[in-house]
């Protein structure tokens, strides 16, 4: 084993030796740091595997030879091995980093880090209290001079606002050491804790005096306006440092504290800890400077993390659990803490705006875009597990407010760090970046470091399949050869895709499972076409196309909940990646990841009070015999209904699927919604064992498709803008898939699938077809338009084809989807129900003929005489679900039947329903009914042909006239922008019941909005800059825990 | 009956549908013409103008959609005309009405009406889009207690398929749904007005301005081919009211004393009244009529 005292004196040797090597060259003074540190990482290292090979060996070391009290003790176990690990390689990286300023300042300089970095390792190793102190005082004391070093005036008074904060707490520590060792004898840590408790008044003083003390370093809100000012104004490399080695340090000393704490003080600091995490990250939700920004963040990471290792503490949780939660955070935290700052110091821009500098180097792109998705815990990253762990453990003990707080502080911390990476991505900005090969390494090593380990750790997870990492395996070779022509890409993607769902997916799928095959993979497959029209490399879609179609896969073939939840997770963040490709998707894109991150939340949550699942089985096949309860479907469920887009928090969706590229659009739309019907399917058939179709929760949900279904029509027969119509239009569909699910019943479940399927065949249809228009016109406005039937007759036919199947006229497959819902109301007797989704299927004929008549028929505009058909990549996708359309129009078997068959292994079929021939009969005791789609096909041809025969032979020689040429009033009207009838097409409807469709939600959302950013703006006023109310601060907050300790 | 002898019975009962449409047109218009103190048209004057439509030899076209509207039109009327049962126990005058029930029959409806729409919009004429973004926004409303009242006759009689729900009202005059459930009825009547544009909801066809419109563009035999439609789809629409509500037909006779009468509730109310703007008759229809469809449906499942 390695005696840690090496370290130390490394340290201590080098830094005295650095003014005299540096008097011979500064560089071998610098190179002889970077040694130091590489060494001192290296004897960490070395520890581990000592450790590991020798797990018993012993890890105490006492100085002189003597035993404790007479002498100090250190330790040197797994935890403090691997912790020395990582902050000598962060030091070597933020000396890396530093290096100019280590060439310019010199021995000084250098002397100073290292003895920072001396007190971080010593602070890590000790179990002296006393020695503690000094470490602390050493890594403070060099802190503060080192920050001087950036001789501008805020970092000149930022250090000197450090420096009063560190005093006041490093005298409260001391005075609190002297007190406590007035009653133990003893200065020991360990012999502390084998002591006990004292039963004193005075002795708990001092105690939480040697807390707060340590507490206060780890700038708790709102005690910590010094931090902020602090990270602010300090040199990015140092804030870097800071952020991550001295907080660890400390934090580690706050662990090694705990078994001396009493349950009301754990209680006390968890609950600090947790105000921290949520206030601090409400506050950084209002910053627009990126340094102040990530200064609020590191307080709030510090404060989860002293939330956590207490409250788990408290809870009486096993060391091991608490530290591999802990350091599952940590870890993420401190690469991705420390290499913002690193970029912050690139960047060398204040505001968040103009981080779009960043786009000049893709790489830095990416590694920011590491970082911040690492931050905020999405899978695979380490912090994604330490949350999924701490949210089941609040679960399980019923720790409902630290739930609530957790989930809070981090959908807050979603928002900003999405923003900021929208930003990132999307604002254009003229500055330059700061580059060097010194700057630029350690947040390359950083990034590469984390998304390795993260890698290794998803892959090697116990309990989760290979499927759940060909997502991020697609993103990563996709990433890597993202330069290659779109074409190619397309293809290879295609084929792989296509091989992988034959030959590896649907064989491990039951039936059901394979029905949702079908529509997400081979729904987005199809349609993956379209991505080939671009010329050139098209970056930034296929990396993330293959990784959500995957994430499809391993959604479906999820077997555990923690499976489900990465897959769900993994989807979200290509999706949001795609939404964000959009030319103006910043906003859009944020909404999107916002809502999509609370219905995640609400989902994790309903998952952490679901029973244990069999591994290796997918949900799917299992969901018929498990049961869950009620609690758990129902945020379950209303996490699933955030992404379908269901009434209420269906804000994102408009502007989503609006701003989002219109291929990707597509793909949202038909494709990505499904995942959430197969979500809430899953919900309820875990529920089917005691939940009915006339149960009152259902009832509920059933009226709440059915008004989406209403409002979506509403909404869409109002717009202007193609897209958002159809957006509009999806949300109406899906609703009726909702209510679908609602009725618990074989012909329920039947009647929303096939509504699934057939959503997924009509608006992608629609969606291509009009992605070629907009293409072509360049607009999306439909009143901009006109007449384009002569130029795009493609386009016409598949938009004509989709209307038809989304309005339910017969004979083609929407027909199916009404008869379908309302006999399976009907037959459950939903009767008003029904009536309402009659009244929607109506008004949907308003925005479908709005938007086939504003934009191919009637008026062409002049300016759009160049206007010609789309590229054939469109047209490929649009053909195959034309294909797919008449095929089950004509043949409603082909699906009915499949359809029936999956319901039935869960519901079985009642026999009152019976297929004769084409004819599906239904002689339930409530409800008789038949339909023939094979028959009605035929029907309508012979009805249309015969007529069609008949003009042709009595009107065969019609003469084609030209636009213009129509009997307006005895004149002829050579204005088509006057005489398109199709702007406010429906002003005389929503004259009549625009009071339906106020914007309620966008109201509420956006009142929630305001009064965030209001609540944040007020506590930020709280920091006024002045040192001494800063310390005011720190003591009132002292005196505020201590009185609400409540020790007499 | 093989599928031969079907087609030429359905040939058989459709030229019947439309002559009696064609005859209950020309007799509506001259109704309306003595209303209005006028002479008016002949009876026969319907067929008069298919005829001589469909001998003119000069045609224009805007363009393939356009051609093919009438052809929707009139397919939508013949198709709804073919899935609605036409005699009561007849096997020869039952159509194709094996192929789906009452919903399809709503349905199908949609087809001739969406067909034209697209065929008139791509005319070009700005009176078709405005006539058509009326009467689409009247036809959401109007078919609301159209909609729950045929809910409500689910709820009574426990079917959808349209023979059964004849079946369900033999025996006398007082089976007749418009007995047994009234309410339902009437939702269904006054829905039916909206059906028929005339007054008071008779903004669609507008006679001051939008016949400028599509009637202009639509000439020759593209107007023969939608003044037939209008016979056999206005058969088609009252043999289905006469199926649901007034207990069917068991031979010829009853069924044209009975369209006939339906039809002349649509036409006494529409000579009677002035018009409401498209606004108004939303209004109107989603609450009176619709609050009756509701109790009517309420009744029979409380």
């Amino acid at each position: 084993m390695v005696n840690p005292m090496i370290i130390l004196a490394m340290f201590l040797l080098a830094a005295f030796a650095t003014a005299l090597i540096d008097k011979l060259s500064r560089m071998l003074a610098i190179g002889t740091m970077y040694v130091v540190f590489a060494l001192a990482a290296g004897l960490g290292a070395w520890q581990l595997y000592f450790l590991q090979s020798m797990p018993d060996a012993q890890t105490m070391v006492y100085s002189a030879g003597f035993p404790a009290p007479l002498s100090i003790a250190l330790r040197f176990g797994v935890v403090e091995a691997f912790l020395i690990t990582l902050m000598n390689l962060f030091g070597l990286l933020g000396g890396v980093y530093l290096f100019k300023r280590f060439k310019e300042h010199g021995a000084g300089a250098i002397a100073l880090y290292l003895a920072m970095l001396l007190g971080a390792n010593g602070l890590v190793l000790t179990r002296d209290i006393f020695n503690s102190f000094v470490f602390m005082e050493i890594l403070s004391i060099s802190s503060y001079a080192l920050i001087g070093l950036k001789q501008t005036k805020n970092s000149l008074i930022a250090g000197i606002k450090y420096m009063l904060a560190g005093g006041l707490a490093s005298a409260l520590f001391l005075i609190g050491v002297i007190f406590v060792y007035r009653f133990t004898g003893t200065l020991n840590i360990d012999t502390w804790i084998a002591m006990g408790n004292i039963p004193s008044a005075a002795y708990l003083v001092a105690l939480f005096m040697v807390a707060i003390g340590v507490f206060i370093e780890l700038k708790p809100f709102p005690a910590n306006g010094w931090a902020l000012d602090l990270y602010q104004s300090a040199d990015s490399g140092l804030a870097a440092i800071i952020a991550s080695v001295q907080t660890g340090a400390m934090l580690f000393l706050f662990y090694k504290l705990l078994p001396l704490f009493i349950p009301e003080m754990l209680n006390i600091f968890a609950g600090a800890g947790l105000v921290s995490f949520v206030f601090a990250n409400l506050i950084a939700l209002r910053q627009k400077d990126a340094k102040r920004l990530l200064a609020y963040s590191s307080t709030a990471q510090s404060g989860l993390l002293v939330f956590v290792i207490a409250a788990l503490y408290l809870l009486k949780l096993p060391d091991t659990i608490i530290l591999v939660i802990a350091l599952g955070l940590f870890f993420t935290n401190f690469f991705a803490k420390a290499g913002l700052f690193w970029l912050a110091g690139i960047v060398k821009q204040d505001n968040l705006s103009a981080w779009g500098v960043l786009k000049k180097d893709s790489g830095l792109l990416i590694i920011f875009g590491v970082f911040v998705i690492g931050l905020m815990g999405f899978p695979p990253f380490p912090a994604f597990f330490a949350k999924w762990h701490l949210v089941h453990i609040f679960t399980a003990t019923k720790a409902w407010i630290w739930l609530a707080g957790l989930l809070l502080g981090s959908l807050l911390e979603v928002g900003y760090l999405m923003r900021w990476l929208g930003f990132a991505v999307k604002q254009e900005h003229p500055g330059e970046l700061s580059k060097s090969f010194s700057k630029m390494l350690a947040p390359m090593i950083s990034a590469i470091f984390l998304t390795t380990a993260s890698f290794f750790l998803i892959k090697l997870y116990p309990g989760l399949g290979a499927f759940n990492v060909y997502p991020l395996m697609a993103l990563l070779l996709f990433g890597l050869v993202d330069y290659a022509p779109a074409k190619l890409k397309g293809a290879i993607a295609i084929g792989v895709l296509s091989y992988w769902a034959w030959f590896m997916l649907l064989p491990s799928l039951p039936l059901m499972g394979q029905v949702f095959a079908v529509i997400l993979v081979g729904g987005s497959i199809a349609q993956l076409f379209a991505f080939m029209r671009y010329n050139g490399a098209a970056e930034g879609f296929f990396p993330f196309l293959t990784m959500l179609v995957f994430s499809f896969g391993s959604l479906i073939t999820a077997s555990t909940t923690m499976e489900l939840f990465i897959a769900w997770e993994l989807m979200t963040l290509a999706s949001y990646m795609l939404i964000l490709r959009g030319k103006k998707a910043k906003d859009a894109a944020l909404l999107y990841i916002v809502f999509s991150t609370f219905g995640a939340y609400l989902l994790l949550f309903g998952l952490s009070l679901m029973p244990s699942t069999y591994p290796g089985y997918p949900l799917i096949l299992q969901a018929g015999f498990l049961s869950i309860g009620w609690v758990a479907a129902l945020f379950a469920t209303g996490g699933f209904l955030i992404k379908m887009g269901a009434l209420g928090v269906h804000y994102w969706l408009p502007s989503a699927y609006a701003e989002a590229d219109d291929e990707t659009t597509s793909i949202l739309s038909s494709v990505l919604s499904k995942a959430g019907v197969f979500g809430l399917l899953l919900i309820l058939m875990m529920i089917s064992s005691y939940v009915k179709s006339n149960s009152l929760s259902m009832i509920a949900l059933g009226w709440l498709g059915v008004f989406t279904a209403f409002i979506g029509a509403l909404m869409a027969a109002r717009q202007e803008d193609a897209k958002l119509l159809l957006a509009y239009s999806s949300m109406s569909q899906l609703g009726y898939i909702v209510v679908g699910l609602s009725l618990m019943s074989h012909l329920g479940w039947v009647s929303a699938l096939y509504m699934a399927v057939n959503h997924l065949f009509f608006k992608a249809l629609i969606f291509m077809a009009m992605a070629s228009v907009f293409l072509r016109t360049g607009t999306r406005n439909m009143y901009e338009m006109g007449g384009l039937i002569k130029k795009m007759p493609i386009a016409f036919i598949s938009v004509l084809m989709g209307i038809i199947a989304v309005s339910g006229v017969p004979p083609l497959s929407g027909f199916g989807s009404k008869w379908f819902i309302y006999t399976s109301l009907l037959e459950q007797g939903r009767y008003l129900q029904a009536g309402l989704v009659f009244f929607s299927s109506a008004i949907a004929f308003l925005y479908l003929y709005k938007l086939i008549h504003t934009v191919f028929l009637g008026q062409a505009k002049p300016n759009q005489s160049h206007v010609k058909e789309a590229p054939i990549w469109l047209i490929i996708p649009q053909g195959i679900f034309i294909m797919a359309i008449m095929a089950i129009s004509m043949f409603p078997n082909l699906i009915t039947k499949p359809l029936s068959q999956a319901v039935g292994n869960y519901i079985a079929k009642p026999d009152w329903l019976s297929w004769d021939g084409y004819n599906i009969v239904l002689n339930s005791p409530a409800l008789h009914g038949n339909w023939n789609g094979n028959l009605v096909m035929y029907v309508t041809m012979g009805v249309f042909i015969i007529p069609l025969l008949w003009l042709l032979l009595v009107n065969a020689k019609t003469q084609k006239v030209k636009q213009f040429n129509i009997v307006f009033a005895a004149e002829r009207p050579y204005k088509p922008e006057t005489t398109h009838y199709a702007y406010n097409m429906f002003a005389h409807y929503f004259k009549a019941l625009g009071f339906w469709v106020e914007p309620r939600a966008t109201a509420f959302y956006q009142g929630v909005s305001e009064w965030t950013h209001s609540i944040s703006a007020t506590l930020a006023r709280i920091y006024t800059g002045n040192g001494q109310t800063y310390i005011l601060h720190i003591f009132l907050y002292m005196i505020t825990l201590y009185l609400l300790l409540g020790v007499r | 009956m093989s599928i031969t002898l079907k087609l030429i019975w359905a040939f058989i009962s459709l030229g019947v549908v439309t002559v009696w449409g064609l005859t209950l047109n020309g007799i509506v218009q001259k109704i309306f013409a003595r209303v209005q103190g006028r002479l008016g048209p002949p009876v026969w004057q319907p067929f008069i103008d298919i005829i001589k439509n469909n001998a003119k030899r000069t045609a224009i076209t805007h363009g393939i959609m356009f051609y093919l509207g009438p052809v929707f039109r009139i397919a939508g009327g013949i198709g709804t005309y073919m899935f609605i049962p036409v005699i009561f126990g007849s096997v020869y005058f039952s159509n194709f009405s094996m192929s789906g029930d009452v919903l399809l029959v709503m349905y199908f409806i949609f087809f001739g009406q969406l067909g034209m729409a697209l065929g008139a919009g791509e005319g070009g004429h700005p009176y078709s889009a405005v006539a058509v973004s009326r009467g689409l926004a009247q036809m959401t409303a109007f078919e609301v207690p159209f909609a729950l009242s045929v809910i409500s006759l689910v709820a009574q009689y426990g079917t959808l398929n349209i023979t059964e729900i004849i079946a369900a009202q033999q025996g006398g005059f007082l089976q007749w749904t418009l007995f047994t459930n009234p309410l339902a009825v009437i939702a269904a009547m006054i829905s039916m007005l909206g059906m028929n544009m005339y007054n008071p909801f008779s903004v669609v066809i507008a006679p001051q301005e939008i016949p400028i419109g599509p009637p202009t563009e639509y000439h020759s035999s593209f107007l023969g081919m939608l003044a037939t439609n209008r016979g056999i789809f206005a058969g088609a629409k009252l043999i289905l009211f006469m199926n649901l509500f007034f207990g069917g037909a068991t031979n010829l006779f009853s069924l044209m004393l009975k369209t006939f009468w339906i039809y002349m509730f649509s036409v006494f109310v529409g000579a009677a009244y002035p018009r409401f703007r498209t606004e108004d008759s939303i209004r109107f229809f989603l609450k009176y009529p619709t609050a009756i469809g509701i109790i009517s449906i309420l009744l029979f499942t409380l």
